[in-house]
């Protein structure tokens, strides 16, 4: 492991000053994939933008990188062995106009651990925690953590922030996030509820705060962020999050694309018998095998799941797939209505939140005891973004928002730079006093 | 019509003989670490022993019409109480895998009391039995079906014969409560939602350590902590297995056995916070009860610790403006419900009803 010198940790130049302008690379690692973005802060203006597909051993389909600037987008070919192949990669092609040299970069982490409750800085020492968290998010982390280095080495002198999903559930009280194994266990493996999505629930919940004109900090929510790939719902009281479906990983809670969700811990234990011991097996099993994936046995998108039984009805796999995914959102938005107890909105956001109103209906429907009544004519028709698709007698507001997690990144990087630039300069500025 | 009754878990029977009236017990013991195989055959006798004794007391005599045999775990196969024959020691014995723990020691416990009361009927009154008609959106976990069947991955519920009773109980008073919140308060408790009569959810799962903790029993835990365990500890599956059900729960958060009554009254701070977090994860099951029936008409307190059912009341009243003003406490504790709630469902009710809620109309729950 080379860990680089990230030389602004010591101080930053001027140009960070708030209210300086930033052309800020947003970076968002998947397992396979790099999607990158340039905001221009604090104008929150996209100049560039695109997706490295496929990174990783070769695939049906060649590797990738779809780049657009403006309204221009082009597709280029290249093979790229990991991440940090494809940031360089990136870099070449944003290295064509100098117009959008970047001055800094926010990175996706998703998992803090117990470390990081807000946003960080990348500097040695905080890429030293990094390091001995990365183990919490096997897919996520690693590909992070290569990308930020590859970032240091690449644009030396450029600083880094991590952003991190579990930041915003750094709030979530301990009653909620204790899991009832024995405490020494809890203690030595640090093993709680940390919640995931955090940036997107925060992101979301803010933008609803604006539009219902209440302060975020009077503002209270449910919030469901309802991915293709991930899913989690999250509580929020006065701006902060105090409970979140994921837990330790981002396995629990919901039913997800690939991912099972809540189960008996009994069961886990059966199938590591199953599997002879192997945690390996049985992680893989659960976390990429399983979900609307598994129960369906022929899709991992729900959307493909529930345009099969719009074709067929009856008791078959998908119908029964579609119900459980359902079933399980609906039971959560119960459960955090109830710990909420008086919120102001229910938000859908993400791929399936954002553009399916059936999944927005089934589990909104006979809700009417929480205060909670969708209207069906506003809800098929919320394709202008955000939108309000409660009926007139809801005391709750349902409010479909759209996810933009790489500007939250950005004004969370903007954010931190510039208020690390200003204690440095003040710090400078009184310590010149006292000499 | 004398009625004996047996109820048992690992680590002990209990037992009680009722003359039919389905009053208290006339008589009533306990007998412990019943599960060895040298011991089964003799409990029988035991049992007669020791009603003969409390029955001479009062100058009666013990005979038995019929024996009720609680069985905690049924699958899918018994979705009615049965009398034992050997038809329904073959179903039980193809179960034998979901329950490795209970249903080898249940069928020789069967057997010794056949041999002793030759010719007295033995029913056997299952708590799953209530939940064979858990609708499936309920039932199914996220994961392939095949290997779901393989491993006998499905949610059941544990105490299906309190939830079943606690409604009768709300729909006798008034026929117009039909949606009941029945939260059992034994050791590992459990909170169903039951609507027209059927199960609609409930918080155990597969096994009775999902869901709500318990006294020992870890509830609700994210599936990679079981794989941390196993790799960062080097645990098997029986050292995990032990820390998670005899470990956990109560115990594991404040470092000594404590019932859920003293839980409820202690002023020690580990205590406070246990009780907090059980309270917390209460509140969740509730909403989500709420949720999955579309509104709520009572809620009943059933189980050996019911009688903390009013501070659970206080709790989720406060935190749900609109909720059951008055609890309900269910007055039966668990033997008799066997014999009369069991027993009654067997000769008066057809148990096959159909599933109230349907799905089939799209996905309006």
């Amino acid at each position: 492991m080379v860990l680089l010198a990230f030389r602004y940790a010591a101080g930053l130049p001027t140009k960070y000053k708030r209210g300086g302008t930033m052309k800020i690379i947003v970076v968002n690692c998947g397992s396979s994939s790099l999607k990158y973005r340039i905001i221009s802060m604090p104008e929150e203006k996209e100049i560039a933008g695109g997706e490295a597909q496929r990174i990783g051993p070769k695939t049906a389909e060649p590797s990738r990188i779809i780049h657009r600037v403006g309204e221009k987008t082009e597709t280029h070919l290249v093979e790229m062995r990991n991440h940090a192949e494809a940031l360089e990669e990136v870099r070449k092609l944003l290295s064509r106009d100098s117009s959008i040299a970047p001055d800094a970069f926010g990175h996706r982490v998703v998992h803090g651990g117990g470390i990081f409750s807000s946003a960080a800085q990348i500097t040695a020492g905080s890429a030293r925690d990094l390091e001995k968290i990365k183990h919490l998010a096997p897919i996520h982390n690693p590909p992070a953590m290569e990308v930020i280095y590859a970032c240091e080495k690449a644009y030396p002198g450029l600083p880094s922030v991590a952003v991190f999903d579990t930041a915003f559930h750094a709030t979530i009280p301990d009653f909620a996030s204790t899991y009832c194994i024995p405490r020494e266990i809890t203690e030595k493996l640090k093993i709680r509820k940390f919640g995931f999505h955090g940036t997107s629930h925060q992101f979301v919940a803010e933008e609803a705060a604006r539009i219902m004109k209440r302060p975020f900090n009077e503002f209270s929510a449910v919030s469901c962020h309802l991915g293709s790939g991930g899913a989690s719902i999250c509580a929020i009281v006065n701006g902060k999050s105090v409970d979140n479906t994921m837990g330790y990983s981002p396995l629990q809670g919901l039913v997800m694309s690939t991912r099972c969700g809540d189960l008996d811990p009994a069961l886990t234990l059966n199938l590591l018998q199953h599997f002879i011991g192997s945690t390996t097996d049985v992680e893989r099993l659960l976390n990429t095998r399983s979900g609307v994936l598994g129960m369906s046995g022929s899709s991992a998108d729900i959307r493909d799941i529930l345009s099969m039984n719009r074709k067929s009805s009856g008791n078959t796999r998908s119908h029964h797939t579609a119900e459980a995914y359902l079933w399980r959102i609906k039971k959560y938005i119960g459960s955090y209505l109830a710990v909420v107890g008086k919120p102001d909105a229910l938000i859908f956001t993400d791929t399936i939140g954002e553009t399916i109103p059936q999944v927005r209906w089934a589990v909104c429907s006979d809700m009417e005891y929480f205060g909670l009544k969708i209207d069906a004519g506003k809800n098929d028709h919320a394709d202008v973004l955000p939108s309000d698709v409660s009926h007139k007698d809801s005391s709750i507001k349902i409010l479909v928002v759209a996810t933009n997690e790489e500007l939250a990144i950005a004004r969370r990087t903007y954010g931190l730079l510039s208020e690390n630039h200003n204690f440095l300069w003040n710090k400078k500025l009184t310590n010149n006093y006292l000499k | 019509m004398n009625i004996v009754t047996i109820s048992q878990n690992i680590s002990k029977i209990e037992f009680a003989l009722f003359d039919g009236s389905c009053g208290e017990p006339v008589s009533k013991g306990e007998l412990k670490n019943w599960m060895n195989h040298e011991i089964i055959g003799g409990i029988p006798g035991k049992i007669a022993t020791h009603f003969s004794k409390s029955l001479r007391k009062q100058e009666k005599t013990f005979s038995a019409n019929l024996v009720c045999i609680r069985v905690a775990y049924g699958g899918q196969e018994f979705k009615s109480p049965e009398i034992a024959t050997a038809r329904s020691l073959e179903k039980l014995k193809k179960i034998e895998n979901a329950a490795p723990m209970h249903i080898p020691a249940l069928i020789e416990l069967i057997g010794a009391f056949k041999n002793y009361f030759r010719g007295t009927p033995i029913a056997l009154v299952f708590e799953t039995s209530f939940f064979t008609r858990l609708p499936e959106r309920e039932r199914n976990y996220a994961i392939n079906p095949g290997l779901a069947k393989e491993i006998s991955l499905q949610r059941f519920g544990y105490h299906g014969i309190f939830h079943e009773r606690a409604y009768e109980y709300c729909h006798e008073k008034d026929k117009r409560l039909s949606r009941i919140i029945s939260v059992c308060l034994e050791p590992v408790p459990e909170i169903c939602a039951v609507m027209g009569g059927s199960p609609v959810m409930v918080t155990g799962g597969a096994t009775p350590l999902e869901g709500l903790p318990g006294e020992t029993t870890c509830g609700d835990i994210d599936p990679l902590i079981i794989l941390s365990l196993s790799e960062n500890l080097g645990w098997g599956p029986e050292e995990i297995n032990n820390a998670i059900s005899r470990k956990s729960g109560i115990y594991g958060l404040t470092g000594r056995k404590m019932d859920f009554t003293e839980l409820f009254s202690s002023a020690d701070p580990d205590a406070i916070f246990a009780r907090r977090l059980i309270l917390y994860r209460m509140l969740l099951a509730t909403g989500s009860a709420i949720a999955a029936m579309g509104g709520l008409d009572a809620i009943v307190f059933s189980g050996r610790y019911r009688e903390i059912g009013g501070q659970i009341h206080g709790y989720l009243s406060s935190k749900l403006g609109k909720f059951p003003e008055k609890h309900e406490i269910l007055p039966d504790q668990l033997l008799k419900l066997t014999t009369c709630s069991g027993m009654l469902a067997m000769l008066k009710k057809d148990r096959t009803h159909s599933q109230k809620i349907s799905l089939d109309n799209g996905y309006s729950f």
